[in-house]
């Protein structure tokens, strides 16, 4: 190979090892841009829903109003609002390296997050005793009950997804396995859900109340 | 640089999260004050959708820590503004639903 050869070779591969060491995509690390990515397509899907439930909620005159009351909703976003404050802490322990009180503060999260789902399922078995389904209700269009169970059902599996996560991750981290950024990309998945709760409560709970 | 900035961010001020944690609750109670009025519900979904975009805009800034990166905000905020404008087509047909097709109707 002639020294000419070699140049070119030398310069190819270096141009190589600049190419793969270049910075990743809004300098967001793989991991943590795969989440992001994840969120933008839900949050695509849960526009889309939300729309779609404005679009028929518009064109509907005799549409239900069942909620006689806001109190549940409440304690329910309360409890939500909370669990991600309890994330941020537990990102901040696992950034700091206290893996002891982080996985603490993962486990409050999702029990939390537990709390959430049981007062959903609760409502919702409150509703189907006051004789509301997917395909019917007693108040008005049934499409209310489709679109009712369909986006509060969307978010309720959503949360539900976030708790089995977030035990997962929190028990992997504990055991050395996961590193502390996982409990932070594990954390943005939750605040997204909660970012999701700010626009359901308005739009399918106090725009349904009765009064 | 911004990637050293995101790697090297190794701890958080908790104070920070608390206030905005506490400015979220302040919201959903003005949220859930607006839902109780006795307004019309154009207006109901109006103000309580301005309130849900300034939360959903604080905890995407504070909680998901878009305030540091950004490119990654103005991804998102282009992404989002795209979204939203993109699924009005359906208003039309909306309105049609509620009110008929005029030239359809039966005269009067």
């Amino acid at each position: 190979m002639s020294e000419a050869d070699l140049s070119i070779h030398a310069q190819v591969s270096r141009e190589h090892a600049n190419a793969t060491m270049a910075e990743p995509a809004f300098s967001i690390p793989a991991k943590k841009m795969a989440m992001w990515l994840f969120i933008i397509a839900d949050t695509a899907t849960f526009t889309g829903c939300l729309f779609a439930y404005g679009f028929t909620r518009n064109g509907t005159p005799n549409w239900p109003r069942p909620f006689e009351s806001y109190t549940n909703a409440a304690i329910m976003t309360f409890i939500l609002l909370t669990s991600s404050l309890t994330m941020l802490v537990a990102i901040r322990e696992a950034l700091l390296g206290e893996k002891g009180k982080a996985f603490r503060w993962v486990m409050i999260t999702a029990l939390l997050g537990a709390v959430f789902a049981v007062l959903h399922i609760r409502e919702w078995i409150g509703l189907i005793d006051r004789g509301m389904t997917i395909f019917h209700n007693p108040w008005g269009t049934p499409l209310f009950g489709a679109f009712f169970f369909g986006i509060t059902g969307l978010h309720l599996l959503h949360v539900t997804g976030g708790v089995i996560a977030l035990v997962a991750v929190g028990i992997s981290y504990n055991r050395g396995r996961y590193q502390a950024d996982d409990i932070e990309i594990t954390g943005l998945y939750w605040h997204f859900v909660d970012l999701v709760w700010m626009f359901v409560v308005p739009l399918m709970y106090l725009l349904n109340l009765s009064h | 640089m911004a990637m050293a900035t995101d790697t090297q961010k190794k701890t958080r001020v908790l104070s920070k999260d608390v206030t905005v944690y506490i400015v979220l609750l302040i919201l959903t109670v003005i949220q859930f004050v607006i839902g109780n009025q006795n307004i019309g519900d154009s207006q109901k979904l109006l103000r309580m959708l301005i309130v849900a975009f300034i939360e959903g805009g604080l905890a995407l800034l504070f909680f998901m820590d878009l305030a540091d990166n950004k490119g990654m905000r103005w991804f998102i905020f282009i992404f989002v503004v795209a979204l939203i404008l993109g699924l009005q087509y359906g208003w039309t047909d909306s309105f049609r639903e509620l009110h008929g097709v005029r030239w359809a109707l039966p005269p009067h």
